[in-house]
């Protein structure tokens, strides 16, 4: 899976979350603008492991200021090719 | 002592609005069916009454509930429903409006999944709402968010008296001139194996008729077994006379006192002498005496030694006057709601006061020798139109006793 098809697969996920459709969903945008709270990211996050198979630390996400679905798309896609 | 309901709203398996709840229980048809708690492990099966509709909250974007336990939905769904009767909405964050509810173990299908996924799944993480969709305090919070009523928001966690215990509670904050207007009531939902066995194992569920299932939970018969399950959440507005009166609210009926006693001896053996002092409280705060009470909604959860305990301790409150006041467990038909109980039976006391008709005991086969002298009818008694007052008992494990006195008018 590369990163483009990382990132349609992160607005599907997000979209229960954030009550929005998938295609609304902006990779630039932040995932605070989006609504997200920090309940919200770590659900998140439990969801991504579930149906993209990453175990996603959310310190490290914060540390490496992965803050929007295409920051997130495009570091997913680097632990994949590690 | 005394404030006015002005609203009223329930969801269970009898009845997902109070109409279709009081329809069932005056024509005596339960809810009660075989329920196959962890059917692999090859157990018998129990008696309960869970609710099997989609919980859908109308008005409420589904993701902001997502994950939201069960629990706490009922408790939207019948909160929504009384605030909706009183006439009031909230648009705007009511600081004055405070939550009461009761609720004896939270979501605790959460909980069980969060077990599941760790334990058996082999997941390394659990779902970060766990932990706050499982407090018991969620439903407060739920309740309190969703309608806008950002009172002081409290949860009571007294297992079956958790409810009416919030009644009382709410009709202390009017008196004290605390708050105008409260919304009270309680929510459980333990249809989880482990709650479920663990109850059966205390030896107070039933297990399934086998032929009629929705007779397994007969209160006050010679040949009752212990009690069904039950699951949902109801909800009460409660109004002082003088708010009530200046904005034209309808008043459904009053809630005029309560007695509130814990007899500290044992946690799950009930104690007449508290049970006793508990209806006694009641009967002084409300102004009234055992005369003047013509019904009593028992606590009646069919267990072989609460029954005969609860029926002493209503012979003694009442004195004379328990010959003549009619006595029944509605609990046979809804089930036991645990922390829901207390709102939903005071729901059904107000209501069966203000049709004029009282349940009865539909399943008492052949009755519990220590009803002798009392009144426990198997049918609906129909009352005359006028003022009625009724007494409704909450027992609960922990040694919590609380009895409402709650009034209506008959038409």
């Amino acid at each position: 899976m590369n990163e483009q098809q990382i990132l349609e697969k992160l607005k599907q996920i997000a979209a229960p979350i954030t009550g929005m459709t998938p295609d609304d969903h902006k990779a630039d945008v932040t995932l605070t603008e989006l609504g997200v709270d920090s309940l919200g990211m770590a659900d998140f996050m439990f969801d991504i492991e579930d149906e993209l198979g990453f175990n996603v630390d959310l310190a490290e996400l914060a540390n490496k200021g992965v803050n929007t679905l295409g920051k997130l798309a495009a570091h997913l896609a680097t632990l994949k090719a590690a | 002592m005394s404030v006015c309901v002005t609203g009223l709203g329930v969801y269970a398996a009898a009845g997902a609005t109070v109409e279709e709840l009081m329809a069932n229980v005056l024509a005596g048809r339960s809810a009660v069916k075989r329920i196959d708690a962890a059917p692999e492990l090859g157990l018998a099966a129990l008696a309960g009454a869970p609710v099997d509709k989609e919980l859908v909250v109308p008005g409420i974007e589904a993701h902001l509930l997502r994950h939201v336990d069960r629990v706490s939905l009922m408790s939207l769904l019948a909160a929504q429903q009384a605030l909706c009767q009183a006439g009031l909405r909230f648009d705007a964050p009511r600081y004055d409006v405070p939550v009461l509810w009761g609720c004896a173990m939270g979501g605790i299908s959460t909980l069980d999944d969060a077990y599941y996924d760790l334990l058996s799944h082999g997941r390394k993480r659990v779902r970060p709402t766990t932990i706050p969709y499982t407090m018991p305090s969620a439903p407060a919070f739920h309740v309190a968010h969703f309608l806008n009523a950002c009172g002081p928001s409290t949860t009571l966690s007294v297992a079956c008296a958790a409810s009416a215990l919030a009644i009382a509670q709410g009709l202390i904050a009017i008196e004290r001139e605390e708050a105008d207007v409260v919304i009270v009531g309680g929510a459980e939902s333990m249809m989880t194996p482990v709650a479920l066995r663990g109850w059966q194992m205390a030896g107070a569920v039933c297990l399934a008729d086998e032929v009629m299932p929705e007779e397994s939970c007969r209160p006050f018969s010679a040949d009752r077994a212990g009690f069904a399950m039950g699951e949902g959440a109801a909800c009460l507005v409660l109004e002082s006379e003088r708010h009530a009166k200046a904005r034209g609210a309808q008043v459904l009926g009053r809630v005029m006192g309560y007695g509130h006693t814990s007899d500290a001896r044992h946690i799950s053996r009930p104690d007449a002498a508290a049970q006793v002092l508990s209806m006694q409280q009641a009967l002084r705060r409300s102004g009234i005496t055992a005369e003047d009470v013509c019904y009593v909604n028992a606590h009646g959860t069919a267990t072989t030694v609460g029954d005969v305990v609860e029926l002493q301790s209503v012979k003694e409150a009442l004195g004379k006057s328990s010959a003549q006041a009619v006595l029944s467990s509605t609990k046979g038909l809804h089930g036991h709601l645990i922390g829901a109980a207390g709102a939903l039976e005071a729901i059904v006391t107000l209501e069966a006061l203000r049709r004029g008709q009282l349940p009865g005991n539909p399943f008492l086969r052949a009755a519990e020798p220590a009803a002798e002298g009392m009144n426990l009818p198997a049918g609906v008694t129909y009352l005359l139109p006028g003022r009625h007052i009724a007494l409704s008992n909450s027992f609960a494990f922990g040694g919590v006793n609380t009895t409402l006195a709650l009034e209506a008018v008959s038409h």
